[in-house]
């Protein structure tokens, strides 16, 4: 699907909500995938996804383009959302990250696997520790696979403090990985 | 141009190798922003860490009724709010409650000072 296509859809859906369905299906599994791992459980992600897909039909009417692709105003819609929902219940993001490291390979030798589950463990432990800010940055670079500029929509920040706040991330995580003694070699 | 190398001896270090030496200094107390390579490590491990999640397709399916039909009624013209919650019922439960409570309050100082005014003429 081009840009063109989804200008299209958004047109189609601004002139008829009907339309709306297949912006939805498009990005349906994005939104819920970025809300589930700022939740960490199914049922929240559920209800907080059909609001943010409710009130995108509601206000697509006012949407317009500003350079930013449509899911970066998805995600700010649900950005919005999730902070409404972590206000109201006085929670921190809680994610079961266990839940979301990937499995290795069966065809691996036993040791590298052992040490590789060792490795995501410690991974884990770090990302964990990370600032809900900075686990959401990293979660739409890497998962969302949305630029500086596209996060800093979503977030409502700049370009240039997303970079910083993106580097001072992988220095923090580079620092505490090599703590733990996962060693990441670099010529400074 | 050997000669003079050789004067300088084999520790002698350029004005390049110094910087080098600084700016690694300074990278590793944080002070100098490090390379785009320092990093690859890290994103590579997690990119692999941060999996995506799918919803489930009962979940899918049935939002994607609720917003079409959600869609058809605003094509006919009826107006679907969303859920307004329990906080906008408090507030208004909350005015109606005080405005009654201050009602009551008026009503019985106004019936106390009455009752204070009538009963000297009584006793007298």
């Amino acid at each position: 699907m081009t840009q063109m296509d989804e200008q299209a859809q958004i047109l189609a859906a601004q002139q008829d909500p009907r339309a709306f369905g297949a912006l939805y299906e498009r990005y349906v599994d994005r939104i819920y995938s970025y809300v589930y791992h700022r939740v960490g459980n199914v049922h929240d992600a559920e209800d907080l996804t059909s609001r943010v897909f409710f009130r995108a039909i509601s206000h697509i009417g006012t949407y317009k383009d500003q350079g930013y692709p449509f899911s970066a105003w998805l995600y700010r819609i649900a950005h919005n959302l999730i902070a409404n929902w972590h206000r109201d219940r006085s929670r921190r993001p809680l994610v079961s990250l266990e839940d979301l490291v990937i499995s290795s390979q069966p065809e691996e030798h036993p040791e590298s696997r052992a040490q590789e589950e060792d490795d995501r463990e410690l991974l884990t432990d770090v990302l964990q520790a990370l600032d809900p800010d900075r686990r959401e940055l990293l979660d739409l670079k890497f998962n969302e696979g949305l630029s500086n500029a596209e996060i800093g929509q979503v977030l409502g920040r700049s370009e240039g403090a997303i970079k910083s706040l993106y580097h001072r991330t992988l220095l923090q995580l580079r620092r505490e990985l090599n703590k733990k003694g996962i060693e990441i070699d670099v010529e400074l | 141009m050997s000669s003079s190398r050789a004067t300088r001896g084999p520790t002698a270090r350029t004005p390049n190798d110094l910087w080098q030496a600084a700016r690694a200094q300074l990278r590793a107390r944080g002070l100098w922003p490090l390379p785009d390579e320092a990093f690859q490590g890290v994103e590579g491990r997690l990119a692999g860490a941060l999996p995506p999640v799918e919803a489930s397709p009962r979940f899918r399916e049935a939002l994607a009724a609720n917003l079409d039909l959600l869609a058809q009624h605003r094509r006919s013209g009826v107006i679907v709010k969303a859920e307004a919650g329990s906080r906008r019922g408090a507030l208004v439960g909350l005015g109606i409650a005080s405005l009654a409570a201050a009602a009551a309050l008026v009503t019985l100082v106004v019936y106390l000072s009455r009752g204070v005014s009538r009963h000297p003429a009584q006793t007298g």
